[in-house]
């Protein structure tokens, strides 16, 4: 049967048609990426914000000096926290307001222990991160690209009000890295202090002392995670160095703004007496007896899926060795219940601060000094 | 003396050649299936043992088949028994190298400890551990055919194939039912060498069997010599010391130790740690908080520790544990014991069963059951985290009985792909207990009840209950098991933010996700896309952009059909596309019949060389037939192909549990027949040239089969959607073999 030509396709005519269909999809891809990129450079993008803390280089480039990584930036280019970027010779923040989590948590959690025990931090937090830990807890923020989670926007102003309305007298920058929101943190500490708020930051450390001092002057206290005490697991394991992390941390600890130290203990990777015998020796040298030192338990997370969790008498190992090198606030974390997450006063040994958990805490500090022999607890107390 | 071929054609040489023939293809097939099935569980061990990489290792193995059948120029006798006597010696010994090559690797290749290889990795490894043990599975096919065709003409290809079939069921027998409890993969390989040499011996006419005893030496000494590998090799990538390991049919066991604590790892996967007071502090008090005199409770998936040992000091009046492997048991019940200080009371039954079967079996209705598996990293497990499993605990629930489980939740943030898993499991569960009670956390702790007003309205009502009833500080959990212990640490259980933000985030994905179901497994899948997008991995593009694997698949199968027709011709790139489709339907098929199974009865691994046996008798059973009665014509084996492909689908409905392994062995009866029938009508009159490309067909369609059903076809379609597209795939193969003139 004689077909009519109209229905029939012949082989010239559907390798056409299929040429350019492929052309068509090519073009669209492209056109989508190209109009992706240039979504922030045209400024649209309510996120974006000029940064601090760079300079410019020859060519368009640009070096970015917030942290020791000093990411060289062409046009286009991201730096390896994923949230700084350079449009047309400029640096530029892309996570400003840009919030992707904000939950209320006890100030126990971050954990702060010296730090307004039983408290609320309304805790938020951004995309991305400068280091890279195989067991990050929020690999889901830090290693991520800000447009690729769900945001929204809080603005600095928004931020205190937001931490009022829900009782919480702490803002928290926590969860991703919180030092790659730098310009943000800067607006939105000195707002939160206007508004009777205290800041407080939950990060690792490695950024540089110019601008961890910067930032902890508009702070009301720091958490520092140390991840270890060698460079090979900083460098093999985080993606980072140690060094910058030390450096800051004394150029922070000299603010005057209240520390306190997190160590997660891994087994195998981190957890030998040694390490953590220069660890401590190193805090009580470098920055005070006084700053606490939590030695956490590690659960399996991001990359590290198939290792057991920390013993708790390596935890408790660590702990020992820690008051033996003169700290004096040595703690237990991860582990509810255990007697190591009580505080114990330094000048008569008594309990004066029991937790169970992050939601009982008893605290018996009255003026920020034991009740029993009246000995100053450093601390942020009211 | 000529190995194989006949010395004299015209005197009773000629039976004594064909049945030195079928003797090396009926060892051939035995071997390749033991090897096969000791590879899977090997490569499992240090890979994550799912479908996926089960899936990998499949097609690594049919690919290497291929490349063997493919790379196999037509030779003179000598080069051709060559050929056959090499693939005897090297097969076991590839298969000792490839079993003690993946646990070197892990020395060879470090990782940074607890980590798991990529899968990009994973499947690299599988690949390179599998295809040069199989290659010399195709490797002797063609020339065996090629050898037997001088007397048996036309039915060579189809002879060879029955006693090649006939040899991996009698391999997947002896595997299931001897070597699985007594041998190791040492011993195996041995003794299958010694076989060899005495094989070879017997061919050649020399006196290699005193060579033969040194292998048996081996099989002696394999205990010693695999415990010292694999003890060095443990405690060179773990971070504890290998105290214990044993090879049970279920899965191989390790426990090792580290400080003060004892784990166990199952298959290479860490399943607890011991003592885990603390752990368990949290999810006893949130139980214990529900019991309310609730007394006989059924508890599966929290491991033999604190959870346990707390519960057994409530009032519960029965507690029944279910353990599957006994032997699991058997390896960590002296620790639990030194830890626990504490004798099983008369209270505990310790049930050594799959839970699903159980309950199924069960006419019993329970006041509390309490499922706590690991993630739904495999069907196994995904199977309690379905709809089907929900139904099944909400029917045998006694009146106010309450269920107990868990999912894995999230830090603070939800990502595209975590939403996407967790919601698949979450949908499932609240269609069948709308009414419950949630957790918040990195774990989500979920307890539903099938009648109102049994649970409490809220974590914090349950917080205030739970206040009033517990035993006071100092009382005997206080002095017991949970030290320190204040109710007011289930408000951990229940942060309003993280609730609010979990509840926002899932209400617009509960009308949108496929619920997670026996039959469309879409957490197990979700949860691979998850570990790929943790790991980075390139496969993560790959496996959430489903079609491009399939369009990768199609464009190679082209390419290889393309190569036959330029270089053998129209008619055997007609048989080639037949053959392939028929080896990836036949395969997709035997994996979904695996998944059934697994559906069915839970752990599966020591069964998957029975299915394979069983597969392989109905192979056997087919080819011998299509070799031995010409009425068994091609087309209409074809026919029979999507029809029976059609009953097991319509057994998904029936739930004819009682069928399969019927529908299993008629499945591939009819898979086993088209080989030989097509062998005859595609052209026999050139023996070696023909089997080399069906036999190379067949393992690829076999490959594209067990890649895509893995990756594609079993993640979008579910078991009867899968089913259903092979019958369909069945139809162009058919309508093809109308053109070969058939005898």
């Amino acid at each position: 049967m004689k077909k009519k030509n109209c229905d029939l396709m012949d082989r010239r005519r559907f390798l056409a048609m299929t040429g350019q269909g492929v052309c068509l999809l090519a073009l669209g891809g492209l056109g989508a990426a190209r109009c992706s990129d240039t979504y922030c450079q045209s400024g649209r993008d309510h996120y974006l914000m000029p940064a601090k803390m760079w300079k410019r280089l020859g060519g368009g480039s640009v070096k970015c000096e917030l942290c020791p990584n000093g990411c060289v930036l062409d046009d286009g280019d991201r730096g390896a926290c994923r949230v700084r970027k350079n449009l047309k010779g400029s640096l530029y923040t892309l996570v400003y307001s840009r919030i992707a989590a904000a939950h209320v948590d006890p100030i126990e959690k971050k954990p702060f222990f010296h730090f307004l025990p039983g408290a609320t931090a309304f805790s938020v937090a951004t995309a991305g991160c400068n280091l890279s830990c195989k067991f990050c807890q929020n690999w889901e923020l830090s290693q991520a690209n800000p447009e690729d989670l769900d945001a929204e926007r809080i603005g600095p102003d928004d931020l205190s009000r937001r931490a009022r309305a829900v009782g919480s007298k702490v803002i928290a920058f926590t969860y991703n890295e919180p030092t790659v929101q730098f310009e943000y943190i800067l607006d939105a500490s000195a707002e939160a202090r206007r508004r009777g708020v205290r800041s407080v930051i939950i990060s690792n450390g490695f950024i540089r002392p110019e601008a961890g001092k910067t930032l902890a002057r508009g702070l009301d206290a720091v958490k520092i995670d140390l991840k270890a005490f060698t460079e090979d697991f900083y460098g093999s394991i985080c993606g980072g160095r140690l060094k910058p992390v030390l450096e800051n941390m004394a150029a922070v600890h000299s603010t005057g703004k209240w520390m306190e130290i997190v160590v997660l203990v891994i087994p195998t990777l981190n957890d030998s007496p040694a390490e953590i015998r220069r660890m401590a020796s190193w805090v009580r040298k470098n920055l005070s007896p006084d700053v606490p030192m939590h030695f956490t338990r590690f659960h399996a997370m991001y990359k590290i899926q198939n290792l057991p969790p920390t013993p708790v008498s390596t935890l408790e190992r660590c702990r020992a060795i820690a008051k033996e090198e003169g700290i004096r606030y040595p703690y237990v974390g991860n582990v509810d219940g255990h007697k190591w997450e009580n505080t114990y006063c330094h000048g008569c040994g008594k309990m004066i601060i029991r937790r169970s958990g992050f939601y009982h805490v008893e605290n018996g500090i009255r003026g920020g000094a034991c009740p029993f022999c009246k000995t100053k607890i450093p601390g942020v107390w009211a | 003396m000529p190995l194989l071929q006949n010395e004299d054609p015209r005197g009773v040489g000629v039976t004594a050649a064909g049945r030195r023939v079928m003797a090396v293809a009926f060892y051939m097939g035995l071997a390749a299936a033991v090897t096969q099935v000791i590879l899977i569980r090997e490569l499992l061990a240090f890979c994550r043992g799912n479908e996926l990489i089960i899936g990998v290792i499949l097609s690594s193995w049919f690919l290497g088949i291929y490349l063997g059948a493919r790379f196999n120029p037509a030779g003179e006798i000598r080069a051709l028994e060559r050929r056959v006597t090499l693939s005897l010696v090297i097969l076991p010994l590839a298969m000792a190298v490839s079993v003690y090559g993946a646990h070197a690797v892990q020395v060879l290749l470090p990782r940074t400890v607890g980590t798991f290889y990529s899968f990009t990795a994973e499947m690299a490894l599988a690949l390179a551990f599998t295809a040069p043990v199989s290659f010399f599975i195709g490797f002797f096919f063609p020339p065996l055919v090629s050898l037997a065709s001088a007397e048996l003409k036309e039915r060579a290809g189809g002879a060879v194939f029955f006693a090649e079939s006939l040899g991996s069921f009698a391999g997947g027998m002896l595997f299931s039912f001897l070597l699985v409890t007594i041998a190791n993969p040492l011993a195996i390989a041995a003794g299958l060498l010694a076989v060899s040499l005495g094989f070879i011996s017997r061919l050649v006419g020399k006196k290699l069997l005193p060579l033969a005893a040194l292998p048996l030496v081996l099989v002696v000494l394999s205990g010693t010599i695999e415990k010292e590998v694999f003890t060095a090799v443990w405690n060179r990538t773990h971070t504890g010391k290998l105290v214990r390991y044993q090879r049970t049919k279920y899965q191989t066991v390790a426990v090792e130790s580290t400080g003060d604590t004892v784990s166990v790892y199952g298959d290479g996967i860490l399943m607890y740690t011991l003592p885990d007071r603390y752990e368990a502090r949290g999810v006893f008090h949130f139980i214990n908080a529900l019991l309310e005199g609730r007394r006989s409770v059924l508890l599966m998936g929290s491991g033999p520790g604190s959870l346990l040992s707390n519960l057994l000091k409530t009032d519960i009046s029965r507690l029944s544990y279910f353990e599957h492997d006994p032997e699991l048991w058997d390896a960590v019940y002296p620790f639990r014991k030194r830890m626990y200080r504490d004798d099983a009371p008369a209270k505990l039954r310790v049930v050594p069963q799959d839970l699903r079967h159980y309950l199924t079996d069960s006419a019993g209705r329970f006041d509390m059951i309490i499922s706590l598996p690991p993630a739904p990293e495999n069907i196994m497990l995904n199977r309690f985290y379905t709809r089907d499993f929900y139904a099944l605990c909400k029917k045998r629930l006694a009146p106010g009985g309450i269920f107990v489980t868990s999912l894995h939740g999230f830090s603070d943030y939800l990502s595209a792909d975590r939403k996407n898993y967790i919601a698949s499991m979450y949908r499932a569960f609240a269609a069948e207990f709308p009414r419950h009670l949630r957790s918040s956390g990195e774990t989500i702790y979920l307890a539903g009840a099938a009648e109102e007003g049994v649970l409490p309205e809220s974590g914090e009502a349950l917080i205030k209950r739970y206040e009033k009833q517990m035993p006071l500080p100092g009382g005997r959990f206080e002095r017991e098991m949970t030290d320190n212990f204040s109710p007011a640490e289930m408000r951990a259980y229940f942060e309003k933010t993280q609730l609010d933000y979990f509840g926002s985030v899932m209400a617009p994905l509960a009308k949108t996700i496929d619920e997670n179901r026996d039959l469309l497994p879409g957490a197990y899948w979700k949860n691979i896309v998850l570990s790929a997008f943790r790991e980075g991995s390139a496969l993560h593009g790959l496996v959430r952009g489903f079609p491009y694997l399939a369009i990768i698949v199609a464009v190679l199968a082209c390419v290889a059909l393309w190569d036959i027709g330029r270089r053998h011709g129209r008619r055997r790139l007609a048989a080639g596309f037949v053959i392939f489709s028929t080896g990836l339907i036949s395969i997709s098929v035997m994996l979904v019949m695996i998944v059934l199974y697994q559906n069915a009865h839970g752990i599966v691994y020591y069964r998957i060389s029975l299915i394979n046996a069983l597969f392989m008798l109905g192979l056997t059973l087919g080819s011998f037939a299509a070799t031995r009665r010409d009425r068994l014509r091609l087309a209409a084996v074809l026919a029979c192909l999507p029809v029976a492909a059609g009953a097991i689908l319509a057994s998904t409905w029936a739930g004819a549990d009682s069928l399969f392994w019927v529908l299993l062995v008629a499945f591939s009866f009819l898979c086993g027949a088209v080989f030989p029938a097509l062998y005859a009508a595609a052209g026999a009159e050139a023996p070696l040239e023909t089997a080399s490309v069906l036999d190379a067909m067949d393992h690829l369609g076999a490959i594209a089969g067990a890649l895509l059903t893995v990756m594609v076809f079993l993640p979008i379609l579910g078991i009867r959607g899968t089913v259903l597209l092979n019958m369909g795939i069945a139809v162009p193969a058919l309508v093809l073999s109308f053109s070969f003139r058939t005898k």
